[in-house]
């Protein structure tokens, strides 16, 4: 009995390393021929959808003296009527109060430059009216001849002739923090050396201001 | 493989954005802040000036309309036209006082005829003038009791 089990349970065994020798066969020929395998792999997408994305903006407003509050919104122009004067003589001149504010949402650098405008027609003989930009406000109101107001602070450049070409009125921009707002006073004159040729002309200046974003 | 490219491609983007400079972009606005009408002066002539016989001189007047103004005035000769005598009047007369000019026989030769000019000017800036002038006529002439004088009107 246990002989006859030995032997029955020896020949099962041969028969089983038979098989797994046809499947080691079967494996190795398989990897002969390198059937391409398959680069498939579980993998897991996920879309992460963001808030609304709202670019800022730049934009300045001016105020003038006794006049309007405008030019809101990219490249809107601003009536600056309070900037006149009338019956001005050579070396007489007047201060006009601007105020520039940042309503945009970057920091603002800004600067200026004055040119002739087209209304009304400019009919002065070369370029006798001045301008120069100042910080702060017109010390006084004069009214005794000659006319020569003046603002509180220091200048931002030079005196300008107002030609048909744009001069820069302020040397360095200025910064202003949004929501911030910049005082600036405009003298706007006669020059000394004014012709006889221009009594009763007219003109008008245009300030042309830039707001840029400040990014240093 | 496709995951493995991805991955790759972002890589060298990763990379290629490290060696690029930053953009100087920025916002900007721009306005055209437009003035009103600037307008200069035009120096007014003064009204014809009257003119009186007083004493020895004839004594020219106008009204001063300007505070800003001065009077450039000139005696011509008429037959010659050479200016005798100039000057300036008015400097100290406020605006709507009486200018008065008299005009005296001492630069003027005995029974000629004159001519006195008179031009509004800029006091701080003479160059700046009044388009016209106002003209006087008068004459120097032997005046009995008052002796030489300058009388108002040519003969």
């Amino acid at each position: 009995m246990t002989a006859g089990r030995h032997r029955a349970s020896s020949g099962t065994g041969r028969g089983h390393r038979t098989g797994l020798g046809l499947a080691a066969l079967v494996l190795a020929v398989l990897a002969c021929v390198q059937l391409p395998g398959t680069l498939a792999a579980w993998s897991d997408g996920s879309a992460a959808t963001t808030g609304t994305l709202t670019a800022g903006s730049m934009d300045l407003q001016l105020a003038a003296e006794g006049g309007a509050t405008g030019a809101v919104g990219l490249g809107t122009a601003f009536d600056a009527a309070a900037i006149t004067w009338s019956g001005l003589s050579p070396g007489e001149r007047r201060a006009f109060e601007l105020t520039v504010r940042n309503v945009g949402s970057p920091p603002m650098s800004w600067s200026a430059t004055a040119r002739q405008g087209a209304t009304p027609a400019w009919t002065f003989t070369g370029d006798p009216v001045t301008v120069q930009l100042f910080e702060g406000t017109r010390t006084a109101v004069d009214t005794t001849y000659p006319v020569e107001e003046s603002c509180t602070g220091t200048a931002l450049g030079p005196v300008r002739a107002v030609g048909t070409s744009a001069a820069a009125l302020v040397t360095a921009a200025r910064r202003v923090a949004p929501g911030a707002l910049d005082r600036v006073c405009a003298v706007v004159g006669l020059a000394t050396d004014a012709t006889n040729a221009n009594q009763g002309k007219r003109g008008a200046v245009v300030l042309d201001l830039t707001g840029a974003q400040a990014t240093s | 493989m496709r995951a493995v490219l991805a991955s790759g491609v972002a890589a060298g983007l990763l990379a290629l954005l490290g060696a690029v400079p930053g953009t100087s972009a920025a916002f900007t606005d721009e306005t055209a802040a437009t003035g009103g009408a600037l307008g200069a002066h035009t120096v007014v002539s003064q009204a014809q000036p009257t003119c009186t016989d007083v004493l020895t001189v004839a004594r020219i007047q106008w009204v001063k309309t300007d505070v800003r103004y001065d009077y450039a005035y000139a005696v011509r000769h008429t037959a010659t036209g050479v200016v005798v005598a100039t000057g300036t009047a008015g400097t100290a007369t406020p605006a709507g006082g009486m200018v008065t000019l008299d005009v005296a026989p001492g630069l003027l030769s005995g029974g000629q005829q004159y001519d006195v000019e008179v031009r509004a000017r800029l006091a701080l800036r003479p160059t700046w003038v009044a388009a016209t002038a106002t003209v006087t006529p008068v004459r120097h002439a032997g005046v009995l009791v008052v002796g030489l004088a300058v009388r108002c009107g040519h003969v």
